[in-house]
């Protein structure tokens, strides 16, 4: 039954093109220096408006994918990460492409980048289902306390500052109290303006954040394209070209290793690829036997540091299907997209909707084959997007954003939100706040305010209802032991440390 | 001074919703919390983490000035980067246009108002060659209109109330 229902979702004209789109896309943008995957997927929510569930994931899981492959790329060739997963890759990618080997570390890339994406996607197969029976234990405490825990720990990853994390998390979450309020039909922060009745919608923030924002930044930059042109000896030679065939088998333990640590850490939330292939990378670099290659073009790294970042794709998607939490911004979006389509991601989804939960899962699965093909199919095609003047590239990434914001609901005040929205996601990291922690409490807001709602009814307006639940105190110690440890690590840096460590 | 400017700016924006509530947030006892309790739970916690960060940075200066000379004062290579003039003029020229499009798009339809927007915004960017700025833009409008109003269904006016 499932799997009819599966493979009608999967296997149709509108799904399939939407999965070729969706990777070709993230390929290109994850390709581009700057322009990553939050901002690729954000540019293609609004084309998933008029499709159905499953092509909609589809394209915009295919964009996050191959983004994040796609980040590798100039990475390798101009030492410049297309994303900020692609950091660790920089050190030893850009330092084979110096020897002439850029083409052999574009291939190491593509095959530890599609090994880390396999792995992770048999692990959201075995892991979704488990999570979401776990899941259905969970009641309103503990989707409360797992939407703060999930937006405190990225307000603590994301930011310099423990404290300005969290005001950008609490001003993400006041957001979306702007409106008529559900409940008791008060209206709130209307300023009586009919367009603010109906509250601020996220997918304009979602596009000002991220895409429009990131045209003011590139506005201001003085370079004629996105990369830096000033090294571009890296093109690929007629040096050694391909991984030797028993690549897996030479690197099968770095290879797992360094997925299982990104498929482990993309569960939690706020961890993200790119920590998930640091991590991963000095682990190889402290277990080889040949430590001191690593900067130098040292294969292992380049493994280590692809296959955990792309490890994280999948798993990511876990707490985001099965609890409705979603770990990193790019999750935020496609958290975005469910509601969009009126499926609210949750163990509701997964027991009442199975069908559509396999075919994202199975669906993940496919655009992991597709990225291998286009990684080799066109991979000197990607090589070249990285040097597409801005001056031909913002146009059109402005137009899709404006035009994208518009066709939400055909309606210009959207467009001024994105406008504002992105001056916003412009001038906040420039003082230390980071952008994250805002999406992830305009996309969570709602549900944190009926979930907690929904507790003081159960409870009869108690507040400890959260210390007798068991599940619901585990969550609140790992919380507040989360908060104590941020600032104790914060006392305990000496000042001049953090002046090094900032700069 | 300048990293003393964000974190009095979350606190004096904390402080202002705080105080705006009463007037913009009417008490109504909605079921297990009222209508103003997450409001004033956030704008509190806008003014508290704005207030502490301000207690943290004049404690750091203060220890770092006892350790260390004043001119290391120096905090996040952002705060200490300046935006040019020339930059605010070109962010005021995106931002500009974007507002002229919301603005004028009922009245002069998408194939006016994205026209100027791609003119403006690929001489911002540095393109000065009119045969290729008029090839570029009419490839853009053309196929943009086409994929949202043709293929998405998009209600995007391609000629605007003034030519009616």
């Amino acid at each position: 039954m499932i799997v009819a229902e599966v493979i009608e979702n999967l296997f149709n004209i509108a799904t399939i093109l939407a999965l070729l789109f969706g990777v070709f896309a993230g390929l290109v943008i994850g390709a581009l220096p700057g322009l990553g995957a939050t901002m690729g997927v954000a540019l293609l929510l609004p084309f998933t408006f008029s499709m159905d569930i499953t092509s909609a994931m589809v394209l915009l899981i295919g964009c996050y994918c191959g983004a994040v492959y796609g980040g590798s790329v100039t990475a390798i060739l101009i030492g410049s990460p297309g994303t900020a997963a692609s950091a660790a890759t920089v050190a030893d990618g850009y330092a084979m492409s110096k020897k002439g080997l850029s083409a052999l570390a574009l291939d190491i890339s593509l095959k530890s980048s599609i090994f880390g994406a396999t792995v992770s996607g048999v692990g959201l197969l075995i892991g979704a289902p488990l999570m979401g029976r776990l899941a259905l234990e969970f009641s309103s405490p503990e989707f409360v306390l797992l939407a703060l825990g999930g937006l405190i720990v990225v307000a603590g990853v994301e930011a310099s500052s423990f404290l300005r994390g969290l005001a950008a998390a609490a001003f993400g979450v006041l957001i979306t109290t702007v409106g008529v309020d559900a409940i008791s039909g008060a209206q709130r922060f209307t300023f009586g303006s009919v367009n603010l009745m109906s509250g601020i919608d996220f997918v304009p923030v979602i596009i000002g954040l991220f895409a429009f924002a990131e045209i003011l930044r590139q506005v201001s930059t003085r370079s004629e394209v996105i990369a830096s042109t000033e090294e571009t000896s890296s093109q690929p030679t007629k040096k050694r070209r391909k991984a030797s065939p028993g690549f897996i088998k030479k690197h099968w333990i770095n290879l797992l290793r360094s997925s299982g640590i990104g498929y482990l850490l993309g569960v939690i939330p706020g961890i993200g690829p790119t920590v998930s292939s640091y991590l991963a990378y000095s682990r190889t670099r402290a277990k080889s036997k040949t430590p001191e290659e690593f900067g130098a073009g040292s294969e292992e790294g380049i493994v280590a540091a692809e296959s955990a970042n792309n490890g994280t794709t999948g798993s990511t998607l876990i707490p985001l299907m099965t609890m409705g939490i979603p770990g990193d911004s790019v999750t935020a979006v496609l958290l975005g997209a469910f509601l969009v389509q009126g499926f609210t991601p949750g163990p509701t989804l997964v027991a009442d909707s199975p069908g559509i939960v396999y075919s994202v899962i199975i669906g993940f699965l496919l655009v992991t084959a597709v990225l291998f093909a286009m990684g080799k199919g066109f991979l000197p095609l990607f090589a070249k997007v990285v040097f597409v003047p801005k001056k031909y590239l913002m146009p059109v990434v402005l137009l899709l954003c404006i035009i994208g914001t518009y066709a939400l609901n055909n309606s210009v005040f959207d467009v001024l939100v994105m406008a504002v929205f992105g001056i916003l996601g412009y001038f906040l990291p420039r003082h230390g706040f980071p952008i994250t922690p805002v999406l992830i409490g305009v996309v969570l807001g709602g549900m944190i305010e009926d979930e907690f709602r929904r507790t003081l009814i159960m409870s009869g307006g108690s507040l400890d209802i959260f210390m007798l639940r068991p599940i619901s105190l585990i969550l609140l110690i790992a919380i507040l032991a989360f908060v104590l440890w941020k600032m104790w690590s914060a006392a305990r840096t000496k000042p001049r440390q953090r002046l090094l460590n900032r700069s | 001074m300048k990293q003393y400017v964000a974190p009095s700016l979350t606190l004096v924006i904390g402080i202002g919703i705080l105080l705006v509530i009463p007037q913009e947030v009417p008490a109504a006892e909605g079921e297990g919390i009222g209508s103003r309790t997450l409001p004033y739970i956030l704008s509190g916690v806008l003014a508290g983490a704005g207030l502490l960060e301000l207690i943290r940075i004049a404690y750091n200066h203060y220890r770092i000035a006892s350790v260390t000379r004043q001119s290391e004062l120096t905090t996040d290579a952002a705060l200490t980067e300046k935006i040019s003039l020339r930059d605010w003029g070109a962010q005021g020229v995106i931002i500009g246009i974007t507002l002229f499009w919301a603005y004028s798009l009922e009245h002069l339809g998408h194939f006016v108002v994205s026209t100027l927007l791609s003119v403006l915004v690929t001489l911002t960017f540095g393109l000065r060659r009119p045969v290729v700025m008029v090839f570029y833009t009419t490839v853009l409008i053309v196929v943009t209109y086409y994929l949202f109003a043709v293929i998405l269904a998009v209600r995007l006016p391609g000629i605007g109330g003034v030519f009616n």
